[in-house]
């Protein structure tokens, strides 16, 4: 259609002059946008109790009288699918979407992200005024978790290809945005949920179409500012290293190639394992400081812990992965895997019955998730390092079912470890310590696929680079 | 005749930057807000107790 011709890729293309410092904001305002997903737990306590409040009257806050939801209202177990489908739409569309993204270039990639996106809040606020729980599991579970998924890779390949010198820290900046959107998601959410609030209609509906159509905006901020450099296109005064780092490759790979070789599957498995260790202990973060820590920390303590947490979530996401460009994508997972291992097995030592020390235990969980953002975040120049730029935004994609498989893993080891020492009278506190000791594990098998990880064989490599193509390698 | 190369103005970088730094400063305000209570003292009820004379 002529009138979105303008997401065209050949259309989106840089002219000279441009400063590259525009993409980055643009690539944050997609992921600061579907971030949100994370804070999407704040709406369901008012789900779960929307029927009752409509009878009964006088919002969820100002009415003692409303403290269990009505037969009629949604269950929460019911409700904790909606993020969950949102998850595992997000590794599906991010896995089959990758190569038309690569053709179709990320300004007509994050258009489609802002629409699927929107739309799911759109189509879940009609599920809340019919009150029918299918409608939000389709909008926002599989159209918005499609529109996570295309947004979340629709930056990568673009962000490495304006940042040859620094593509680590390129693409941690926008992948902190993922992990900072909770942050503004949250806030706002609850913000118009107050806003809105009346006494019988706890402002839900309301709220879901305001929030799909400023995420809309937000995100189109993006679909306009981004451009694509020129073929050949590098920075000013910038050359390529004459002589690379071991790793990192002048060829390109094409993305269904990438899938067959072993380095694609090990840096599966690197991702994979970082990211169930990490779930480990975001999983548990609340109820290990106050049962490690017994009597001396409060609700409201542990809810801040919690917030800490996800600050050095974010941070690390930018941190480590601007270190990987100067000491090397290998040697940085090499960190977290190691220092990982120590930090995990010293973690329930710094508890009650141990050393006793609330700040070293706070210290260590922080250094810990920091790795774990930091390992999403350098995965992709690991990629770039391995297959080259031409499809990297597709291999990522495909490397992002790592994550919905530790998504699952992570939380099911962790309980189900909890629920058998529980179920063999270990003390609660003392429950951590194998939960703990397994993540060691897992950092190990982690540390092993990275320590194989040798360049990509010429067996490999895209052999006719006809530069300035649809497949373009810039 | 010199080519005309039109570059970015500074000033359009920066309004980028603020379009996302803002929202994203007001967020950090907001979990900084929660965070804080973890260096909050304990209640009372809650705080260890010392035995006197020790």
């Amino acid at each position: 259609m002529a009138a979105f011709s303008f997401l065209d890729r050949n259309r989106s293309i840089a002219g000279p002059g441009f400063s590259r410092w525009l993409v980055p904001p643009a690539a944050l305002s997609i992921h600061l946008a579907i971030g949100q997903a994370y804070a999407f737990s704040v709406f369901k306590k008012p789900l779960n109790y929307l029927v009752q409040v409509s009878v009964a009257g006088g919002g969820l806050k100002a009415l003692p009288g409303v403290d269990s939801p009505n037969v009629l209202d949604w269950k929460f177990t019911d409700l904790g699918w909606i993020f969950s489908l949102a998850i595992v739409f997000l590794g599906l569309s991010a896995a089959v979407f990758g190569k038309w993204l690569e053709r179709a270039g990320p300004r007509k990639a994050m258009f489609a992200s802002a629409v699927c996106f929107a739309s799911g809040f759109f189509i879940s606020a009609l599920g809340v005024q019919v009150h029918q729980l299918w409608l939000i599991y389709l909008g926002y579970g599989v159209i918005g978790g499609i529109g996570l998924g295309i947004g979340y890779i629709s930056p990568v390949s673009t962000l490495i290809k304006w940042f040859p010198d620094r593509p680590g820290m390129a693409t941690g900046m926008a992948i902190m945005g993922f992990g900072g959107g909770a942050l503004i998601g949250a806030p706002l959410a609850r913000n118009l949920m107050d806003y809105f609030r009346t006494n019988l209609d706890l402002g839900v509906e309301k709220t879901f179409l305001v929030m799909g159509a400023i995420y809309f905006v937000a995100m189109m901020f993006g679909v306009f500012t981004v451009r694509v450099p020129q073929p050949g296109w590098k920075p000013e005064g910038w050359v390529a290293p004459a002589k690379p780092k071991a790793l990192v490759t002048a060829h390109n790979v094409e993305v269904n190639a990438a899938f067959g070789t072993l380095q694609f599957w090990l840096l599966w498995i690197v991702l994979c394992m970082n990211v169930t260790a990490g779930i480990g202990i975001l999983e548990q973060a609340s109820p290990m400081i106050q049962e490690l820590f017994r009597g001396r920390i409060t609700a409201g303590a542990a809810a801040g812990f919690v917030a800490l947490l996800s600050l050095f979530n974010m941070g690390g996401r930018f941190i480590w992965s601007s270190v990987s460009d100067y000491i090397g994508r290998k040697n940085t997972y090499y960190i977290f895997f190691v220092l990982g291992a120590v930090l995990y097995y010293l973690a329930p030592r710094t508890g009650a019955s141990g050393l006793n020390s609330i700040p070293l235990f706070v210290a260590i969980s922080a250094v810990i998730v920091s790795m774990y953002g930091g390992g999403f975040a350098t995965v992709p120049a690991y990629l770039r390092d391995l297959f080259g730029t031409m499809e990297v935004g597709a291999i990522h994609g495909r490397l992002l079912t790592a994550w919905s498989v530790a998504g699952i893993c992570g939380p099911v080891l962790v309980n189900y470890i909890r629920e058998y020492e529980k179920n063999h009278g270990v003390p609660l506190a003392d429950s951590y310590s194998t939960v703990l000791y397994v993540m060691v594990g897992l950092l190990i098998v982690g540390l092993l696929a990275n320590a194989a990880v040798r360049p990509v064989s010429s067996e490999h490599w895209y052999k006719t680079e006809d530069v300035g193509q649809n497949v373009v390698a810039v | 005749m010199v080519d005309q190369v039109k570059k970015t103005p500074a000033v359009l970088v920066l309004l980028a930057w603020l379009f996302v730094g803002l929202p994203w400063t007001w967020g950090v305000t907001q979990l900084w807000k929660n965070a804080s209570k973890l260096f909050q003292s304990p209640p009372a009820a809650t705080a260890p107790v010392t035995p006197a004379g020790k």
